[in-house]
């Protein structure tokens, strides 16, 4: 509608941070998705780099040495066109960006933090919420998980399990809370925001207490208040008297909605206009530049011009790649060509697990130095056209465990490129990390 | 035009639909859209009954849609399986029957309007209403007008008419307008805005036959007296159309249904309910594009104001954004701060059933306290039933945001 200098397609971690980066080099930004995006299907956590080479049998300790020596290994991974100065650059922006909303976040490329997901195993993360970050500490002392009776997705008991099963001291148990209870239907949102009621939090501490004696901290499932969240967590930890954490649940997430609305509300509070519900369906070009996206209306294509377009629509997953019943693998929003498997037979390997994933999912479009789909032969699509996040192709994100790390820089870095801040390829403008790493205040 | 139940098999079950729904946010007596939607729909055949009555607890604001990653098409699901849940149970309700009639009773009302409003409106046929039929006594309901719009119009002359000073007169826009009957029989200085507005732009203005749009019927579960209706607005608004008229209306659910609802809701793929949708407009996006194209006035007079503006769901529904915050945003002076919030929770005649009431209260609580926290001394939203449950819930008078544009325009309207 009104003219914009970006636009951006998708809402999921990187059109987020495209927006935030064209905004902050002072373009005016408009927001268009189809949905919401994978940020409220995944824990909420910033995973950098977890496993490499993907499949690795151990985790990656310091993603800043290894992200660095991934640069070198691989030139057509995401990582190697924004560089590690890229990615922190991105980081930093993030974090400032969420913790002026009040949801903070710690950690650095530095090192890598081992967090307990709701199966009780361990998975290597980067920056985590605030309220989940003492859960990087179950590797000493003891630790209690406990869960809501009555409510289903998360089963202390089988967390705990795991976890001894790794050789940690873990116990569980079951908190038996009335109006938790008595809460239908009982989504992860839906129980967050009932412990936002000082009246429920309480029966919640009342609880809980009998079980922290002789505990060095106390996981719970992560519904721990919704726009309350950060004084949830601070009364709790004040009544009980021990550290408490956060596990991440089954999706939806809610560490996964409270990331998205910060973002959100960040970007409203730089006048970005994001519009959920608006799907992309069409592309307007003239010659080697994109003029306007359309999107589907209630009865029309409507028109977004605009002077720098970001794709960021995600992957298989997110739905910016799709694959038809043909064989053939296609870009949704704008019709790019898309790197993939050439059949249908090489998409998948024999086995569900194979150590060297699936073709498929490494599935995208393929990018210039600057962020650029780019064809076959490799000619830029579009001059004014940036890609970023799972829709790039030549990553395996869920296997590397790199989803947020790679949208965040590839997206942060595309929205200041599609507001004509110029950036080399590869390299990186920011400083090193300004993330608070101690167990700071909620900004 | 995607068919909705195709769309059910793109479900992911993610949830995200349940997380977002705003009476599933608040009652334990909906169970959230993934559930009823394309989870129950699955159970739900033509010849057998249906599986699950929770899904009259659904609002149809289509939150879930728009949050939808798969593009799944719950709220039309929704809509479809409450109409054939009243089939089953033998019938559409007299409740839901009388609640989908807005316009048969503004007709029967019109010409007692004093009296009409003083029998609506007083304690004891509040009482009476409530145990007779079930309709909350605390709710809404609207005043009737002692003149309608068309009324109005038709002594104005019933002619579209040339403002003075209009600025463009050669191949000026041409403008059907579709007042529904909120506009018509309870709120006639809407309809006035308007046209002023429009006029004041050049835009020659007319007034098509029209009967009410329907959706109140096809939300309260019944369709057949919903498709007639359609039927008799595609039969007087598709010759409009063709003789180079766009349909614009001022209230987003009207639109809406003209635009969409309808079409999906009664799987109406006709030539002429394609020419109606494709012209209809919401009367800000209307002049959202004229300001685009560089045709729109912009000659406001400041309006020292700070105005708490609701985006209503059925605006969100046509997914054009939000003219209404734009053209508002060109008034010097003008503050608007809009409301995150979801759903004010009314949902057309939803929160005025008795069982219903006080789920549409918890759900409209986020948008209630934003409006009486952010200062504003009054509030815009561009849906009827809406400003009645703003105003209800909060005391501060709610406008149409076209009233906004007209009174910056210095088009005061005397005739109220
Ligand atoms: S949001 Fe859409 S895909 Fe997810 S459960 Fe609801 S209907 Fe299914
Ligand atoms: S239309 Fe609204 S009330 Fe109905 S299921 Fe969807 S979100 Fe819930």
């Amino acid at each position: 509608m009104a003219s914009q200098d970006v636009v951006v397609v998708g809402a999921g971690p990187a059109g987020l941070a495209a927006a935030l980066g064209a905004a902050e080099a002072g373009a005016r930004v408009a927001v268009l998705a189809g949905g919401v995006g994978t940020t409220h299907l995944a824990a909420g956590t910033v995973d950098v780099l977890g496993y490499w080479p993907p499949g690795a049998a151990d985790p990656v300790k310091r993603p800043r040495e290894i992200v660095a020596r991934l640069v070198e290994e691989a030139p057509g991974h995401p990582y190697a066109l924004v560089g590690v100065a890229g990615v922190e650059e991105a980081l930093n922006a993030f974090g400032r960006a969420v913790a002026a909303q009040g949801l903070a976040y710690e950690g650095s490329l530095d090192a890598n933090q081992m967090l307990p997901t709701p199966a009780g195993a361990l998975k290597p993360t980067c920056l985590v919420p605030r309220a989940m970050a003492a859960g990087a500490a179950v590797a000493e002392g003891r630790t209690l998980i406990a869960g809501f009776a009555g409510t289903q997705d998360f089963y202390p008991g089988f967390v705990a399990a795991n976890l001894r099963a790794q050789g940690l001291d873990a116990g569980h148990v079951w908190l038996d809370v009335a109006a938790v209870r008595a809460r239908r239907p009982q989504t992860a949102v839906v129980l967050a925001s009932l412990l936002d009621d000082p009246a429920v939090l309480n029966e919640v501490i009342r609880a809980v207490r009998p079980h922290a004696s002789g505990v060095d901290r106390i996981g719970l499932p992560a519904v721990l208040g919704f726009r309350r969240h950060p004084e949830v967590v601070v009364r709790l930890e004040e009544a009980v008297g021990v550290p408490v954490f956060e596990v991440p649940t089954l999706p939806p997430s809610v560490p996964g909605f409270r990331l998205f609305e910060a973002l959100r509300r960040h970007l409203a509070a730089r006048r970005v206009r994001i519009t959920i519900g608006a799907e992309v369906v069409q592309a307007f070009a003239d010659g080697d530049r994109l003029v306007a996206v359309g999107t589907a209306t209630a009865s029309r294509v409507q028109r977004h011009p605009a002077a720098a377009f970001v794709l960021a629509t995600g992957g298989i997953l997110g739905g910016g790649i799709v694959t038809r019943p043909d064989g053939s693998v296609a870009e949704v929003a704008l019709g790019l060509p898309v790197s993939a498997p050439a059949a249908r037979e090489g998409w998948l390997r024999p086995q569900l697990m194979h150590p060297d994933g699936h073709p498929i999912y490494r599935a995208g479009v393929r990018v210039d130095g600057r962020l650029r789909p780019v064809t076959g032969e490799g000619q830029v699509v579009y001059g004014n056209v940036y890609a970023a996040g799972a829709v790039l192709a030549g990553t395996d994100l869920w296997r590397e465990k790199s989803h947020e790390g790679v949208s965040l820089a590839t997206g942060y870095r595309a929205g200041r490129a599609a507001a004509g801040k110029s950036v080399e390829p590869g390299s990186g403008e920011g400083s090193r990390a300004d993330l608070p790493t101690g167990r700071g205040g909620h900004g | 035009m995607a068919d909705v139940e195709a769309t059910l098999d793109a479900c992911i079950k993610c949830n995200i639909c349940t997380s977002y729904c705003p009476p599933a946010q608040v009652t334990g007596a909906f169970p959230g859209p993934k559930y009823a939607g394309p989870q129950a729909q699955r159970f739900r055949s033509p010849r057998e009954p249906s599986p699950d009555a929770s899904v009259d607890y659904c609002n149809g604001c289509r939150v879930c849609n728009l949050v939808c990653p798969a593009g799944v098409k719950i709220a039309e699901l929704n809509a479809r399986a409450r109409a054939s849940l009243f089939r089953d149970r033998g019938g559409v309700p007299l409740r839901e029957r009388l609640l989908g009639r807005a316009e048969l009773l503004g007709r029967l009302a019109r010409p007692v309007a004093p009296v009409a409003n003083l029998l609506l409106h007083n304690a004891a046929s509040r009482w009476a209403a409530e145990v007779l039929l079930g309709i909350d006594r605390r709710a809404p309901l609207p005043r009737f007008a002692n003149r309608t719009f068309r009324e109005w119009f038709s002594r104005r002359g019933g002619r579209a008419r040339e403002a003075a000073g209009a600025r463009f007169t050669t191949g000026r826009r041409k403008v059907a307008y579709f007042h529904g009957c909120a506009a018509n029989y309870y709120e006639p200085h809407v309809g006035r805005a308007a046209l002023a507005v429009l006029e004041r732009n050049g835009v020659e203005v007319i007034v098509p036959e029209q009967v009410c749009c329907g959706l109140p019927m096809l939300s309260n579960g019944d369709f057949d007296p919903a498709r007639a209706c359609f039927q008799t607005n595609l039969r007087h608004l598709a010759p409009v159309v063709e003789a180079g008229y766009d349909i614009v209306g001022t209230s987003t659910s009207c639109t809406l249904t003209l635009k969409a609802e309808a079409r999906e809701l009664l799987g109406d793929d006709s030539e002429a309910a394609r020419l109606v949708g494709e012209h209809t407009y919401d009367v800000c996006e209307y002049l959202m594009a004229m300001h685009e194209a560089g045709e729109l006035d912009t000659g406001f007079e400041p309006l020292e104001l700070r105005v708490a503006y609701h985006p209503p769901c059925q605006l969100n529904a046509h997914r054009i954004g939000h003219p209404a915050t734009e053209l508002m945003a060109i008034i010097p002076g003008l503050e608007v701060e809009e409301s995150g919030a979801a759903c004010c929770g009314i949902a057309g005649t939803y929160g005025l059933k008795k069982e219903k009431y006080a789920v549409g209260m918890a759900v409209g609580r986020p948008l209630f306290d934003f409006v009486k926290d952010s200062g504003a001394t009054v509030a815009a939203c561009d849906s009827e039933t809406c400003r009645w449950q703003i105003t209800h819930a909060t005391g501060v008078r709610c406008l149409h945001p076209i009233e906004l544009l007209a009174r910056a325009y210095g088009l005061a309207d005397g005739q109220a």
